[in-house]
């Protein structure tokens, strides 16, 4: 029988959809460890924890709503993840007191204008990243579909053969074309800008619903975490994973 | 390749930042390697003649710009 990554698959391994009980779907990439040995599914902050407006303990559903998957699919809480920072988001605190004091003024005088603060440069962020707990060790397996069991982590090399196994696209590779770029990324209605991002370009590499993808070279070490790409599928976009397991403070588990 | 060719990082980026001014919203990014005396900028559709900028001059240093059409980057 042949596993559909969009289906409800239990144990359910790395690869397939997932997604807050908020979200459609993307993909659950690898188990992370902790220092204390607890395991998380690794994903975006996008797909786990609704771009920012996730709460620590939310359901986490595999597969994810856009295939299916109801609060009877919980198979994970939300538990951490890296915010996400938009220039909406910061705003200096001299420069909200300013805005604020006009807009009573305005407001005093009986005027329709508003005043709002205009932020000129964007805040850089390196991860689109989050982690959940699993509901309990028997509900996921480590191995990664149609790759195996990751040995570790390591730093992605600019020209290097590179593969990720998601939801949407299956198992794809692609090749390193940047493993230090600055980018700016949509958030359908907001803008981010991310640095030290890996790019990898491939035809049909990774679509829509891949996001939370790990990207893996030829060896099986984690180099980066899938997170957004052109719409044409031919470019992908990674956080380096090494950040990202020194931000959540957990490891690849091997 | 070289990483920055020894230009600080702030200055190397406040030069891109400003190369992203004068080119317009089309550039959404860029390398931070230099490549044979190249610097990487990445555009959602190539920039028009009217505003394309072709040398970026940081540190005393120039480089030939080369444009690399990525399209719109959005989350997936």
């Amino acid at each position: 029988m042949v596993l559909s990554r969009t289906d409800r698959l239990r144990p359910f391994p790395m690869g397939v959809s997932i997604g807050h009980c908020n979200i459609t779907a993307g993909t659950a990439g690898c188990v992370v460890v902790d220092p204390q040995g607890n395991e998380y599914i690794l994903s975006n902050n996008h797909v786990l924890a609704d771009s920012n407006k996730g709460k620590t303990g939310d359901a986490i559903l595999q597969p994810g709503v856009y295939d299916g998957g109801t609060i009877d699919d919980a198979v994970a809480s939300l538990y951490n993840y890296v915010p996400i920072e938009f220039p909406e988001n910061s705003g200096c605190l001299i420069a909200k007191g300013i805005v604020s004091f006009l807009n009573f003024v305005s407001r005093a005088l009986g005027r329709k204008s508003r005043f709002y603060s205009k932020v000129d440069e964007y805040p850089v962020n390196e991860t689109d990243c989050a982690i959940a707990k699993p509901t309990n060790p028997q509900i996921y397996t480590c191995e990664v579909m149609e790759l195996g069991f990751p040995k570790g982590s390591a730093k992605a090399k600019d020209g290097e053969t590179v593969l990720k196994s998601g939801r949407t696209t299956g198992l794809t590779e692609g090749k390193v074309i940047d493993d230090d770029a600055t980018i700016e990324v949509s958030y359908e209605f907001l803008t981010a800008r991310f640095i030290h991002q890996i790019l990898v370009s491939g035809e049909g590499f990774i679509l829509g619903g891949d996001s939370g993808s790990v990207l893996f070279n030829e060896d099986l070490y984690a180099v980066g975490l899938c997170f957004a790409g052109s719409s044409d599928g031919s470019l992908g976009i990674a956080n380096p994973i090494y950040v990202v397991e020194q931000l959540l403070g957990v490891a690849v588990k091997t | 390749m070289v990483k920055n060719d020894g230009v600080n990082p702030k200055v190397f980026e406040k030069a891109l930042k400003n190369l992203k001014k004068d080119v317009g919203p089309q550039v959404v990014g860029w390398s931070n390697k230099i490549r044979n005396g190249k610097v990487r900028v990445y555009v959602s559709e190539h920039p028009t003649a009217a505003g394309v900028v072709n040398v970026l001059n940081v540190a005393g240093k120039s480089y030939e710009v080369e444009y690399y059409r990525v399209g719109t980057i959005k989350i997936l």
